[in-house]
């Protein structure tokens, strides 16, 4: 019986190794989220920024009536895979920090408002944007260079390119603005992806061009209502649901207690 | 709701029967033992699956299963005279049960 105890959680230990490293990828995936896992196969890579206008709840699956977080106002929230549900409505799975882990959940994307991003600038600037092939052949700046999200952004992040850092094998796109002055892409450079301003790579004040997209209105992505599946059910039939679930569960305790006494300890005696 | 309440009733069907299993090869081979699991199981499982779903945490998670183990144990070694090592039984049960869950869960 010992061996078999040892033997048993030895076993179990070694499992509990290969369980983490079933979430090792490159791409993010909700972790420990029971509707991605069920419908991954459904749910179509997005990797997207989302601005948040309006507090928006968070479901542990889409169409649930309890949320379990929200997004304040004024918040970006990301958004890797998208789910579409039977009414045609676009869920995006997107995680926050809670202490030391992180929590996944899943977002109306009614609610939100997509941030115009560096695929978006790509897309409406593709006859003005051109490969890389050898131009600029110069690109320097002493200190941290700042990537923007795209040219004319105010949005922008510092990086520090190391000296071994050469920079010609990572870049992606050049696009010329209006007065002239290169942009370079970096689709990635030490984690981000973003545009390098060439005449000042390091220039913190973001560029001011006639062309930038701003940013995003006060406009959700969709304005169509909420399907009776999205809507929260309201509070009062949510808490009794609850409430009788709580019952549940103490009954059927209560029961396996008496049970248990009568059975095995009663009649032992 | 009605997920909270599948959560619930898969988590209590697939325990029971992992644990019968365990039980059953660790030499709980009458009716009368098994039933003690079971009843065992319906005791600690339900208010546990309950509360950590509803305040999903790993901290909660994690003093959960071990206030699990503890009450089983004591429940072992109060009517389970054939056992020799309820605390060990108990722990080893359960974490047979945790992982196996979770083989489960990644496999489909």
């Amino acid at each position: 019986m010992k061996r078999l105890l040892t033997l048993v959680l030895s076993l179990l230990l070694c499992c509990a190794l290969f369980v983490p490293a079933a979430h090792a990828d490159v791409v993010w995936e909700p972790i420990g989220n029971s509707f991605y896992d069920a419908h991954r196969d459904e749910c179509v890579y997005r990797d997207k920024a989302y601005a948040v206008f309006d507090e928006v709840p968070v479901y542990d699956a889409p169409g649930d009536s309890m949320s379990k977080w929200s997004v304040s106002a004024g918040e970006n929230v990301y958004v890797g895979f998208v789910y579409t549900d039977a009414d045609g409505v676009e869920w995006g799975a997107t995680d926050t920090r809670q202490g030391e882990d992180w929590i996944s959940g899943w977002i109306d994307l009614r609610l939100l408002s997509p941030v115009y991003d560096t695929r978006d600038f790509l897309a409406d600037h593709a006859a003005e944007v051109q490969p890389y092939a050898g131009e600029p052949a110069e690109l320097t700046g002493e200190g941290e260079w700042m990537l923007w999200s795209y040219p004319g952004s105010e949005t922008g992040y510092p990086f520090q390119p190391d000296d071994s850092f050469a920079w010609k094998d990572w870049a992606g796109y050049v696009y010329t603005d209006e007065t002239g002055a290169q942009w370079v892409n970096f689709p990635y450079v030490y984690g981000d992806e973003g545009w390098v301003y060439v005449p000042d790579p390091c220039r913190t004040e973001p560029v001011s061009l006639a062309a930038a997209t701003p940013a995003p209105t006060m406009q959700p992505a969709q304005t169509a209502q909420p399907t009776q599946s999205a809507q929260a059910t309201p509070a009062a039939s949510h808490s009794a649901a609850l409430i009788l679930i709580c019952v549940g569960v103490a009954l059927v305790v209560m029961v396996s207690a008496v049970l248990i006494v009568i059975l095995y300890v009663v009649k032992k005696k | 709701m009605s997920r909270l309440i599948v959560a619930l009733l898969i988590s209590l069907l697939l325990t029971l029967l992992f644990e019968g299993a365990f039980a059953f090869l660790a030499g709980a081979r009458t009716s009368r033992r098994l039933l003690l699991v079971a009843l065992v199981n319906l005791l600690t499982n339900p208010p546990v699956v309950l509360l950590c779903t509803l305040f999903p945490s790993p901290l909660l998670t994690a003093a959960m299963e071990l206030a699990a183990v503890g009450v089983e144990g004591l429940v072992y070694r109060t009517c389970a005279d054939w056992l020799r090592r309820p605390f060990l039984f108990s722990l080893a049960i359960n974490a047979f049960s945790y992982f196996a869950g979770l083989l489960l869960n990644h496999l489909l």
